[in-house]
């Protein structure tokens, strides 16, 4: 996820927008935003060219993912979820 | 105690007008307290938008399996319970000036009509919403009684992420008063050294910490506010031609480029709405019902 936009990903902590994995696409994560839309994300965090989904319904969404944090703030707990991703 | 409240007596309710994570992560929160107490997951009832996909791998998590539902059936729900003295409901997610911004809305009228339909001996509302305020100076004495409690007046509801808070899948940007109402639930402190644990010591720990934690939000987000708001512009400069189209188009009809630019934008702009909402709120709770308040004793 090194290519993820940092606004995005700073949604992400605060658990604005959720990441997914991907049952069947293990190569693939499903971003969802606040307003339901899916994007389809490579490991790199950048959109991928397939899969496409029409609405995350049709998604077959699967475990929460996230990442570990190496950064201290005052305000974000230090662990962040990603299942074993480490960025 | 004219109301104790224990582990099995009572049936504890969420509402969330909501599809934001966050929402339904206060929500997983407060279940995850209230099972520290022994609460079952059977006695939990939430009443949510949030998408049900995405719903099932948050409790999964978190080991936890309460009783999901629409909020359009909140009154027909709550009507039909069985064998709980009390009612305790608490409501995330949205608000607005008609009420919570669930799917359809619920009025204040419509809560307290849901509420009072149930077979309980008194109804408890915590209201963690913006412009809870709205819900204010109903009648709490008709039976069965309410005691009602707001995080915020008629003004925003803080929610940031924040220190020692955090479920199985992480930190959030959680609904503050609603995140210490819960933590103290799962460890109840006596507040006014009356030697019990009371709604009222719960309501007074909730808000002296979100008025605590209020200005450090504020100079978290000050602090960031003109490179989030820097960046939009930038953005907006970048991409003016197809500013609009990026804007209103459904990713699914854009291609993958473009699916990447307005990912970005869409994000920079969130970004920026959430840090300035902080920035220029203001918050304090409220309470109805104050005589009842004191008698309400937890565990």
């Amino acid at each position: 996820m090194r290519r993820l936009p940092p606004e995005v990903r700073s949604l992400v902590e605060k658990a604005v927008y959720s990441l997914y994995t991907l049952r069947g696409y293990p190569d693939r994560f499903a971003l969802v935003t606040d307003k339901g839309e899916i994007y389809v994300l490579d490991a790199d965090g950048v959109i991928a060219t397939s899969p496409r989904f029409s609405s995350v319904k049709e998604a077959p969404i699967g475990d929460v993912a996230g990442w570990r944090t190496t950064v201290q703030t005052n305000s974000v707990d230090s662990y962040l979820p990603f299942f074993l991703k480490t960025i | 105690v004219p109301y104790q409240i224990t582990a099995t007596n009572t049936c504890w309710v969420f509402v969330s007008g909501s599809t934001d994570a966050r929402h339904f992560l206060d929500i997983v929160y407060g279940v995850t307290c209230l099972k520290k107490q022994g609460v079952q997951d059977n006695d939990i009832f939430v009443f949510h938008d949030f998408d049900a996909a995405q719903a099932t791998p948050k409790l999964n998590a978190n080991g936890i399996a309460p009783r999901l539902f629409a909020p359009a059936d909140l009154a027909v729900e709550l009507a039909q319970l069985a064998g709980y003295e009390h009612l305790v409901l608490a409501t995330s997610g949205h608000g607005q000036l008609e009420g919570l911004s669930t799917v359809p809305p619920i009025s204040p009228h419509g809560l307290y009509a849901a509420v009072r339909g149930a077979p309980v001996s008194l109804g408890i509302i915590v209201l963690g919403q913006c412009q809870a305020g709205v819900f204010h100076f109903t009648d709490a004495l008709t039976a069965p009684p309410l005691v009602v409690i707001g995080a915020t007046n008629l003004s925003l509801s803080l929610s940031t992420t924040m220190v020692g808070f955090s479920v199985a899948t992480g930190g959030w940007s959680a609904n503050a008063f609603l995140a210490y109402f819960f933590q103290w639930l799962g460890a109840p402190v006596d507040v006014d050294g009356d030697g019990k644990h009371t709604l009222l010591d719960a309501y007074k720990f909730a808000g002296v910490r979100t008025g605590e934690l209020l200005p450090f939000a504020k100079v978290r987000q000050g602090k960031d506010l003109p490179a989030k708001l820097q960046q939009v512009d930038a953005l907006q400069v970048q991409h003016a031609a197809d500013w609009m189209k990026l804007l209103t188009t459904p990713a699914q009809n854009l291609s993958p480029a473009e699916q990447q630019t307005q990912m970005t934008i869409t994000a920079a702009i969130k970004d920026l709405t959430e840090a300035a909402s902080i920035v220029y709120m203001s918050q304090e709770p409220w309470l109805l019902n104050a005589n009842l308040i004191r008698d309400v004793s937890f565990w």
